[in-house]
C-alpha cells in the first residue's frame, strides 16, 4: 500500500483520536497538577434579605481593572493527588496508639491492632470507595459471564417464533437509562416496597434494604448485574449464532451429554468472546456510579468514581476531580494488564 | 350534524379549562420593544410567573423564558461569562451568594426606586448588599413539622415543640406500636443530612466558623449536642434512615407509616392529594421544634430572588419590569397556593402555617457564607459515618473539620 493511501484511510481515526482522547486526558492531567482559585479580600459588609439582615465580615472578590474578578494559579505538581490518596490520614491510621482497646480498654494483639489500621484506613474515602469498587468488579464479573452465558443458551434453545420477544425483554435493562433504573430498583426495595412486602409475606421477615454498607452494597451488586448481564447476553449469543453445528453434531455422535458439549465444543468456539465481554466489563465495573448515587451516596458503599462526582459537585474543586479521575484510569489499567497480556499472547501465537 | 356537536364540545371544554386556571393580569406596561432573555427553575410557580412575563410579550418586545432543571450550574456559568445570555434570573440563596461573591450581579437600587410606588415593591422583598439592592425576593421556603393529627390525639401526645418533646412522643408512639416509623427525615448522607444537622445545630446556638473569618469552630460541645440527638431520632427512624431523601419521607407520610416528620413546605400539600395520598386531610404543619426550650425553631429560611447579571446585553428596564410584572400583587394573588409569597396576606392557607409558625420562632437564615458549602460537603460524609457507626462523635467532627480546612485552603480562604 501506498503511503498516501495508507494515510488517507488512517488519518481521520488519528484526528478524533487526538480530538476526543489524547486532548482531554492532557487537560486532565494539566488540571490535576494545578489549583486556581477566585482571589478574595476580607471586607465587613451589611446584608438585608427577605429573612434577616447581617452584619459581618466576609470574603469579597478582587477585581482588576475591567471588573473581572481576579484568579490565583497556583503549580501544585502531586499534591492533589497526595490530598485524594489521603496520605495523611493513612499516616494517622499508622501512628496511632492500639496497644488497648479504644472502647474496653482491654490489651489487643497483633491481629487485632491490624485490623483497627485497616478499619482506620477503609473509613478514609479514597481507600473505602477502592475497596468496594473492587469488591464489586471482583464480584459482578463472574455473574455477568455465567449469568449472561445461561440466557443465551436459554434463547438459543427456544422455539423460533418465542426468540424476538424473549430477546426484547432481556435487553430492556440494558437499554433503559442507568439513573431511573437505579431509582426503579430503589422503590422495589424501599421500606414497604413491593419486593419487601413479598418477601415479608414470603416470611423472611421484613428487611431493610439500605440498613447498612453490607445490605446497600447488595443491592448495588444486583442492580449492577440486572444493568449488565442483557450485555453479556447478547454477545454471547450472537457468538452461538456462529458455532460450527457439524462439530456439536459429531460430539453428540461420539456420545457426549448436552453438558460435555457445551464445555468442550461451544465454551473454547466462544473464548474469544467471553475475554472481550470481561474487558468490557472491569473497565465498566470499575467505573460504577450511578446506583451508588441513588442508593447510597457513599454511604460505606461507595466508588471511586462517586469520589470524583464529591469533588466536583461537593467540593467544587476540579483540580482534585481531576487527580481522582487519572487514579481511576491507572487502577483500571492495572486491572486489565492481565487480560492485555494474554491477548496479546494468543495475537502472536496466532500469527 | 355530528360535526356542530363535536365542536360545540371541544369550545366547551376550552372555556371551563380557561376559566379553571388562574386568571392572569394584563401586562401592566406597554411601548416597549427588543428582546429579554429569561432563566428560571422549572417548577409550577415559575411556570406561572412565566406566564406573566410572556403576556407582556407584543408590540415589538420579545420575552424568551427558559426553564431549567439545573439553574445553580446554568446561572452561575451564564453571569460569569463576559456577556451574559440571560438578562434576568431566578436564583435560589445559594446561588445568590456565589454570585455576590464572584461580582457576577448588578445593582438595580435606581430601578426599585423609579418604580417603587407603581408596583408597590415591598420592603422585605429586597435583597441589599451594603447601600445597593442586588435582587428581588417573591417567596420562602424552609423544612418545618409535619404530624399526624389523629395519632397525636387519640394518644394524647401534644404538638412537640422541642426536640426532647419529639423523642417522648417518639417513644410513646413506638411503645404502643401506633405507627411503623414514628419519625422521619431526610437523612441521606450529602447535601440532605448536612443541612438536617445545620437545622439542628444552629438552634443549639452552635458557630460553623469564628468571627469574620473562614476557620472552623463547629467542634463545639453544641455539635456533639447536635450529633446526639441525630443519633437518638435515627432510632425511632426506619432502619433505611440514611438511604431516605425528601422524596422518601414524602412517600412514608403520604403510606401512614410515619407520625412525626421534617419536611419541605413545598410538600405540605402533597399530603392532601389524594391520588397519591392515604392521609388526607390527618396531617398538620407546625413550626420546627427547638433544640430546647426558648431556642429558635430548629430550621433554616431559604427564599428565591431575581436578578441582573452585570454584563447584559438586553435593555435594563425592560428587563426590570418584566421582573415587576412577575412579582406584582396580581400575580401573586391569582395563585396563592403554588408559593409562599412574599408579599403579606396572600398564602394564608393552612398549608402555611408550619412556615408562619417556624419564622415566628425565630428560625434563622440559611448560612450565607462562601464556604459554608464547604462545610456541607464535609459533614455530610462524616455524620453519616457517625450515624451508622462507623466514627465516634468526636473522630467524625475532627475528621469533617480536617476535610474542611483542606478544601478551605485549596480554595484560597485558609491560608
Amino acid at each position: 500500500m501506498r503511503l498516501k493511501t495508507l494515510i488517507g484511510f488512517v488519518l481521520p481515526s488519528v484526528v478524533a483520536m487526538i480530538l476526543l482522547i489524547a486532548l482531554p486526558l492532557v487537560g486532565v492531567i494539566g488540571l490535576s497538577l494545578w489549583n486556581s482559585y477566585t482571589k478574595t479580600e476580607m471586607v465587613r459588609v451589611e446584608q438585608s434579605t427577605p429573612t434577616g439582615k447581617i452584619i459581618r465580615t466576609q470574603p469579597r472578590p478582587v477585581l482588576d481593572e475591567t471588573g473581572k474578578p481576579v484568579k490565583v494559579w497556583e503549580f501544585y505538581g502531586l499534591k492533589n493527588f497526595l490530598s485524594v490518596l489521603d496520605v495523611d490520614g493513612m499516616e494517622r491510621a499508622f501512628a496511632a496508639d492500639r496497644s488497648t482497646n479504644p472502647v474496653t480498654g482491654a490489651p489487643q494483639s497483633w491481629p487485632e491492632r491490624m485490623g483497627g489500621v485497616w478499619g482506620d484506613i477503609a473509613n478514609l474515602s479514597f481507600w473505602g470507595a477502592l475497596s468496594f469498587t473492587l469488591i464489586y468488579t471482583a464480584i459482578t464479573t463472574p455473574l455477568v459471564l455465567i449469568f449472561g452465558f445461561l440466557i443465551a443458551l436459554g434463547v438459543h434453545a427456544v422455539v423460533k417464533p418465542l426468540k424476538g420477544p424473549l430477546i426484547f425483554a432481556s435487553l430492556l435493562p440494558f437499554v433503559i437509562t442507568p439513573v431511573v433504573g437505579a431509582l426503579s430498583i430503589k422503590w422495589l426495595f424501599l421500606d414497604n416496597a413491593v419486593i419487601t412486602v413479598m418477601l415479608q409475606s414470603l416470611g423472611f421477615g421484613k428487611i431493610y434494604f439500605l440498613q447498612n454498607a453490607f445490605t446497600t452494597g447488595f443491592l448495588v451488586i444486583l442492580y449492577g448485574l440486572w444493568h449488565v448481564v442483557p450485555f453479556a447476553f447478547i454477545v454471547l449469543y450472537a457468538g452461538l449464532q456462529t458455532v460450527p453445528q457439524d462439530a456439536v453434531e459429531a460430539a453428540v455422535v461420539d456420545g457426549a451429554s448436552r453438558w460435555q458439549s457445551v464445555r468442550y465444543v461451544i465454551m473454547p468456539h466462544l473464548a474469544p468472546l467471553f475475554s472481550f465481554v470481561t474487558l468490557i466489563h472491569i473497565m465498566d465495573a470499575y467505573r460504577v456510579f450511578e446506583p451508588i448515587l441513588v442508593f447510597s451516596a457513599g454511604q460505606g458503599a461507595s466508588s471511586l468514581q462517586y469520589l470524583t462526582y464529591y469533588l466536583l459537585n461537593g467540593e467544587q474543586n476540579f483540580h482534585k476531580a481531576s487527580a481522582a479521575a487519572l487514579l481511576t484510569v491507572v487502577g483500571i489499567l492495572l486491572l486489565l494488564i492481565p487480560l492485555i497480556l494474554r491477548t496479546w499472547r494468543t495475537h502472536r501465537e496466532g500469527a | 350534524m355530528h360535526r356542530v356537536s363535536l365542536s360545540a364540545l371541544v369550545s366547551g371544554a376550552a372555556l371551563t379549562l380557561l376559566m379553571a386556571g388562574p386568571a392572569l393580569a394584563d401586562c401592566g406596561f406597554t411601548g416597549r420593544t427588543g428582546t429579554v432573555n429569561v432563566l428560571a427553575n422549572s417548577f409550577p410557580v415559575l411556570d406561572h410567573m412565566a406566564a406573566a412575563m410572556k403576556a407582556c410579550a407584543k408590540d415589538g418586545l420579545t420575552v424568551n423564558v427558559k426553564l431549567t432543571s439545573q439553574l445553580k450550574e446554568e446561572v452561575e456559568q451564564a453571569f460569569g461569562s463576559g456577556a451574559s445570555p440571560f438578562d434576568l434570573a431566578q436564583v435560589g440563596t445559594g446561588s445568590f451568594t456565589n454570585l455576590a461573591a464572584n461580582g457576577s450581579l448588578q445593582p438595580i437600587t435606581d430601578l426599585v426606586l423609579k418604580y417603587k410606588a407603581k408596583y408597590d415593591i415591598q420592603y422585605p422583598m429586597l435583597i441589599t448588599i451594603g447601600k445597593e439592592v442586588y435582587g428581588i425576593a417573591f417567596q420562602t421556603n424552609l423544612q418545618h413539622l409535619f404530624y399526624r393529627k389523629d395519632l397525636l390525639e387519640q394518644h394524647n401526645i401534644p404538638v412537640p415543640k422541642t426536640y426532647s418533646e419529639v423523642l417522648a412522643a417518639a417513644k410513646k408512639l413506638k411503645e404502643v406500636g401506633a405507627v411503623e416509623n414514628p419519625f422521619s427525615a431526610a437523612y441521606k448522607p450529602g447535601w440532605d443530612l448536612a443541612n438536617e444537622f445545620t437545622n439542628i445545630y444552629l438552634s443549639e446556638g452552635g458557630k460553623f466558623f469564628a468571627d469574620g473569618s473562614a476557620e472552623p469552630k463547629f467542634q463545639s460541645p453544641e455539635a456533639l449536642k447536635t450529633l446526639a440527638t441525630m443519633k437518638d431520632l435515627v432510632g425511632y427512624m426506619s432502619p433505611n434512615a440514611l438511604g431516605l431523601a425528601t422524596g422518601d419521607v414524602t412517600t412514608a407520610f403520604q403510606q401512614g407509616t410515619t407520625a412525626l416528620g421534617i419536611l419541605w413546605a413545598t410538600r405540605a400539600a402533597a399530603m392532601d392529594d389524594a391520588k397519591v395520598s392515604k392521609v388526607v386531610g390527618k396531617v398538620g404543619f407546625a413550626a420546627a421544634p427547638a433544640a430546647d426550650i426558648g431556642a429558635p425553631a430548629a430550621t433554616t429560611q431559604f427564599w428565591d430572588a431575581f436578578v441582573m447579571p452585570r454584563s447584559m446585553k438586553g435593555d435594563r428596564e425592560t428587563a426590570f419590569l418584566l421582573l415587576m410584572e412577575a412579582t406584582k400583587l396580581e400575580t401573586m394573588k391569582a395563585a396563592p397556593d403554588l408559593a409562599n409569597w412574599l408579599r403579606p396576606g396572600i398564602s394564608v392557607s393552612q398549608y402555611a402555617k408550619g412556615v408562619q409558625e417556624s419564622v415566628a420562632a425565630q428560625a434563622p437564615s440559611f448560612p450565607t457564607e462562601p464556604y459554608f458549602s464547604l462545610v456541607l460537603a464535609a459533614l455530610g460524609q462524616q455524620v453519616g459515618d457517625y450515624l451508622a457507626g462507623r466514627k465516634t462523635a468526636e473522630q467524625a467532627l475532627s475528621e469533617a473539620t480536617r476535610a474542611y480546612t483542606q478544601s478551605a485552603k485549596e480554595k484560597g480562604y485558609l491560608k
